[in-house]
């Protein structure tokens, strides 16, 4: 491996994307070439050093006044419950374990229950066991218990259902540089 | 007046409380630690709050609040028409941070004002940076994203999030370099 090849590598090397022999040739080739080591040596100092820049907590006050926010300029709520069901499909995985079979139907349960946007009517016509299950779907509105959920970010899970695949259009996410 | 459900309502605020400090970290760090990096902060939340309908659920909602956040940051930049205005109002921040430090009655102030010191250094140094480079560097160093995920917010291919991850890390080893090198 040459020098300008070694450098080129840098960045994989920091963010440790090389493979096995890519790095271990990088790191012979670091142990022969004192300019290269160097050259390393400053970028891993600097890239250590960003960890110092410190950022303050928010203020105490940051969700009250993104809720004042909304509120001053009005809800336009166009799908109540948005938020709900966002937190419902995340959530999904923090249930304990359970056979399989309890899984799919809790599953289709809250799919019905997000589908029909109306809890209590399912558990009339289903009966005790998926009033059972209902149960869990309707603790998540419960704010206390809301706060201990861990939001999950990924939200693949969501593409299983129709309802929110079927979105207006993504706002326009073009780098405006 | 909201008119969104009590439930709905407490599922937005869980989030805004599970992200708030990530996405003010990412304005306050991108913005040069403006003063104004915490209203733009809550300006993200209430974007994704008014366009939850546009959310496309293929996407990580994370990468999706941080599309937003970048967006929010580049127009408060052109709004204030350029870098330098933000950074005169710095000087602020720093107070407030130093009167925040002083009055926090910890048992090590001195230490804490030496970090104040460094952040300022890095600060000064990230803020030299171009827009896509200073973007690219706050997204790997301080959320860990993949490069995969830095091209999505980003809007650009893998290979440019490389190479500005390549350009932006040799320019603040410049930058730095007096730095660490007295430690
Ligand atoms: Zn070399």
């Amino acid at each position: 491996m040459d020098c300008r090849k070694v450098k080129e590598l840098f960045s994989d090397y920091i963010d440790g994307n090389l493979d096995e022999i890519e790095r271990k040739a990088l790191e012979d080739h670091l142990a022969a070439c004192a300019e290269c080591r160097a050259e390393c040596d400053s970028l891993l100092n600097s890239w250590e050093m960003l960890t110092d820049f410190v950022v303050p907590p928010v203020g105490d006050q940051f969700t009250r006044q993104v809720m004042q926010k909304i509120n001053d300029r009005g809800s336009q709520s166009v799908v109540s419950g948005w938020f709900s069901r966002l937190f419902a499909i995340f959530s999904l995985r923090h249930f304990p374990a359970v056979p399989a079979l309890a899984s799919l139907v809790v599953l289709i349960g809250i799919g019905y229950f997000i589908l029909s946007g109306r809890p209590g009517g399912i558990a009339e016509r289903n009966g005790i066991d998926s009033a059972r299950k209902l149960e869990v779907v309707r603790d998540i509105r419960d704010e206390e218990i809301i706060r201990d959920l861990e939001i999950y970010e990924n939200a693949e899970i969501l593409e299983n259902l129709d309802l929110l695949m079927d979105l207006e259009a993504v706002e326009s996410f073009e780098a405006t540089d | 007046m909201l008119q969104f459900q009590q439930g709905d309502e407490a599922c937005f605020r869980a989030l805004v409380d599970r992200y708030k400090q990530r996405i003010y970290a990412f304005t306050y760090r991108f913005l040069n630690r403006s003063p104004e990096a915490e209203d733009i902060a809550q300006e993200v939340f209430v974007k994704v709050y008014f366009s939850r309908d546009t959310y496309r659920p293929t996407a990580k909602f994370s990468t999706w609040v941080y599309v937003i956040s970048k967006n929010a940051c580049l127009q408060a930049l052109k709004k204030v028409g350029s870098n330098i205005s933000i950074n005169e109002r710095r000087s602020n921040t720093d107070l407030e941070m130093i009167e925040t430090i002083a009055g926090s009655g910890d048992d090590n102030p001195s230490e804490k004002l030496l970090n104040e010191e460094k952040s300022g250094q890095i600060a000064a140094a990230i803020s030299r940076l171009p827009e896509s480079q200073k973007m690219a560097i706050l997204l790997k160093r301080y959320d860990q994203m993949s490069y995969e995920e830095i091209a999505e917010v980003m809007n650009c291919s893998v290979q440019s999030v490389k190479s500005l991850l390549f350009r932006g890390r040799s320019t603040l080893k410049e930058y730095l370099k007096e730095y660490f090198r007295e430690d």
